[in-house]
């Protein structure tokens, strides 16, 4: 057909020469006519005449829709009257009618009001039996809105019919009036389903942006324990410097007194030192003297005692003299025999001697004692010094490591306060730190602040427009309910119209 | 705005767009409604637009008012989901440095009871060289004393 129309030929014409082969009634060949030429003018109209359509359509595919509002999708053919319930119109031109692909899957084979005005039609035509008509009114009702959409085109037949044309405009007048209430309810049934994706958009943006706002709620949930969970650590860290920093005061006190101490150790071990070198000096000092004193009352006791066997010598001589002496004889006299008298010499020079020489001893040996307890005291002195000596040493020798000691608790002491002081600036620097976390947790806690007041807001507007959405399904199932009612009774009345004029009739 | 955040922002002129597209045919059923009442202004006419077109048109003119709101909502809501990730990326930025700190602090924390530690420990080696210390000059002072039997060696 579409090749004719390129080559010239009249749409109107080709398709009546192309019907009239066909052994039918001519209500019937009207109808088929009425069908073709509809269902050509909107493959035309969605653009299924490219060449790359006509391609495909002269291999036996479906043809791409390229214009209007179902771009892109395969223009499929469609029972106006379903296959399931009419077999007999499953090849009849009048019951074929193109769709788009997603309104032949809406529709499926679901029975509606035009399938019913369309049965009716075909039964006032004799194409199919009236009792069709009772079945498909019985059937009615199941996927109502589905079936709608496919409405414009059964409703296009009735506009498209040749009857009506050239008549003249006037108010009431039913030709007109059917012309013009086919067109109405062509626009109805347009403005449906338009209304239907809106409310059906709608409601699927809403309930997106619904899990958008309840994804947002969930992190704000965890933006504000985040938040308040480094409040918290920067709080624990402000508490664990004020007992970093009451620690390291005691330590720095403890350390500062610790130097204190071993200053004053130190010093007194070098005093000590100094102490007991001196007093080790002074000891030698003694001893030496000790040491002479007892060498001088050694040699005074030699003295004596040689002044003593001096002395012993000559009483042992005077002794031995005096011996002598007392056995000498001298003549005195003569007896009266005339002998010679004689009488012991004096010895009385003699004892005075020895006498004198005893006295003599006695002093030597009062002598010798006296020197020999000069020596003894002497010796012992020395020995003392000797003592002192040697305990002044041992007790230097002590000193000195006290001051070795006393020098390593110092420098102990000062690596701990150098560790102090090195802590100190760490606590400063650590200060700082906590003071800087502290601030940017609080300016964290504000940007929450302000997270959950626009997430509030968003809130607020989630649920205004679920209101409205509500409220706007809510009109529009009572629009609905209304041009639904509508449709049917003007539909109704329309056949009335047509059944009361008789050009019109004669469809 | 992130890659969600922007699909949104697409949803929601989709739904405008629909919307208005709606409303634009809407107008049009209606414009044709007026158009065909030269030509059928009956009591038919009458009786149909009071009992259903009327009624219809102000359902459908309030469900597209509704969905205009709506709309509006709608944006005004993914405006405030985008400020309120402005916030979150704000507050994010704020963690980051916070952890930053508080790892730094802990690190810090940890050098200084290190050092007190230290000190601490050279406080008693101080105390152990002084008591040493101190013992050997007690000792030292027995030591020297123990000889020191007169004083006078002195003279």
């Amino acid at each position: 057909m579409h090749q004719g129309v390129l080559q010239g030929l009249d749409v109107d014409q080709l398709i009546t020469h192309a019907t009239a082969r066909y052994e039918d009634t001519d209500k019937h060949r009207e109808i088929t006519k009425c069908s073709l030429l509809k269902n050509y003018k909107r493959l035309v109209r969605s653009g299924c005449f490219t060449d790359e359509n006509l391609t495909q359509l002269s291999r036996g595919y479906s043809a791409t829709i390229t214009k209007g509002r179902y771009t892109g999708q395969k223009m499929e053919v469609d029972h106006v009257v379903p296959k399931s319930l009419m077999p007999t119109l499953a090849k009849d031109f009048a019951n074929l009618c193109y769709q788009p692909h997603s309104i032949n899957r809406e529709k499926s084979d679901a029975v509606a009001r035009a399938q019913l005005r369309a049965v009716t039609i075909f039964a006032r035509h004799g194409i199919v039996p009236y009792s069709t008509v009772d079945r498909v009114r019985q059937l009615q009702g199941f996927s109502v809105r589905a079936a709608r959409a496919a409405m414009p085109g059964t409703v296009a037949h009735l506009k498209s019919v040749p009857a009506l044309s050239g008549f003249a405009a006037g108010a009431n007048d039913p030709r007109f009036i059917i012309v013009s209430l086919g067109q109405l309810i062509e626009r109805i049934a347009d403005w449906e389903p338009r209304a239907d994706s809106a409310l059906s958009t709608a409601d699927l943006i809403q309930r997106q942006s619904a899990e958008h706002l309840k994804r947002t709620q969930a992190l704000l949930s965890q933006a504000q324990s985040r938040a308040e969970d480094d409040v918290n650590a920067t709080r624990r860290l402000e508490t664990e410097l004020g007992n970093m920093h009451s620690r390291g005061a005691k330590v720095m006190s403890r350390a500062e007194q610790g130097m204190d101490s071993e200053n004053e150790m130190s010093r007194r071990s070098k005093g000590t030192k100094l102490h007991w070198r001196r007093e080790h000096k002074f000891a030698e000092g003694w001893q030496r003297r000790a040491e002479q004193r007892e060498d001088k009352a050694r040699e005074q006791v030699d003295k004596a005692q040689e002044a003593l066997n001096r002395a012993e010598i000559a009483l042992s001589n005077a002794e031995a003299t005096l011996e002598r002496a007392r056995h000498r004889t001298r003549p005195s006299g003569r007896d009266s025999q005339g002998k010679t008298i004689y009488e012991p010499i004096d010895t009385t020079p003699y004892e005075n001697k020895v006498r004198e020489i005893k006295d003599r001893v006695q002093r030597c040996e009062s002598r010798l004692s006296t020197t020999q307890d000069c020596l003894l005291q002497a010796t012992r002195e020395r020995e003392t010094a000797e003592a002192r000596v040697g305990a002044c040493a041992k007790a230097v020798q002590l000193a000195n490591e006290a001051e070795t000691a006393a020098t390593s608790a110092m420098q102990s002491a000062q690596i701990a306060m150098t560790a102090v002081e090195r802590a100190s600036e760490e606590h400063t620097r650590a200060a700082s730190l906590t003071e800087q976390a502290g601030k940017v947790a609080l300016l964290a806690l504000a940007a929450v602040s302000v997270f959950s007041e626009h997430t509030t807001q968003a809130a607020a507007f989630e649920a205004d427009s679920t209101t409205n959405l509500q409220s706007a399904q809510n009109h529009h199932a009572s629009s609905r309910q209304r041009s639904t009612l509508g449709s049917m009774e003007i539909s109704w009345r329309v056949e009335q119209l047509r059944a009361f004029d008789g050009p019109i009739n004669e469809f | 705005m992130t890659d969600d955040q922007i699909w949104l922002r697409q949803q929601h002129d989709r739904l405008g767009d629909e919307v208005q597209r709606c409303r634009l045919s809407f107008a049009e059923l209606q414009e044709h409604r007026k158009t065909i009442a030269t030509v059928w202004n009956d009591a038919c006419a009458s009786e149909m637009n009071g009992r259903f077109l009327n009624p219809m048109a102000e359902e459908s003119s309030a469900s597209l008012e509704s969905l205009r709101l709506q709309h509006i909502a709608l944006v005004n809501c993914g405006s405030a989901l985008v400020e309120a990730y402005q916030s979150f990326l704000q507050a994010s930025k704020a963690w980051v440095d916070v952890q930053g700190n508080i790892d730094e602090s802990a690190a810090v924390f940890r050098t200084i009871e290190s050092f007190l530690d230290q000190a601490i420990s050279e406080m008693r080696s101080a105390d152990g060289h002084a008591n040493r210390a101190e013992q050997l000059i007690t000792d030292a002072g027995k030591a020297g004393n123990s000889a020191q039997s007169e004083l006078s060696y002195r003279g």
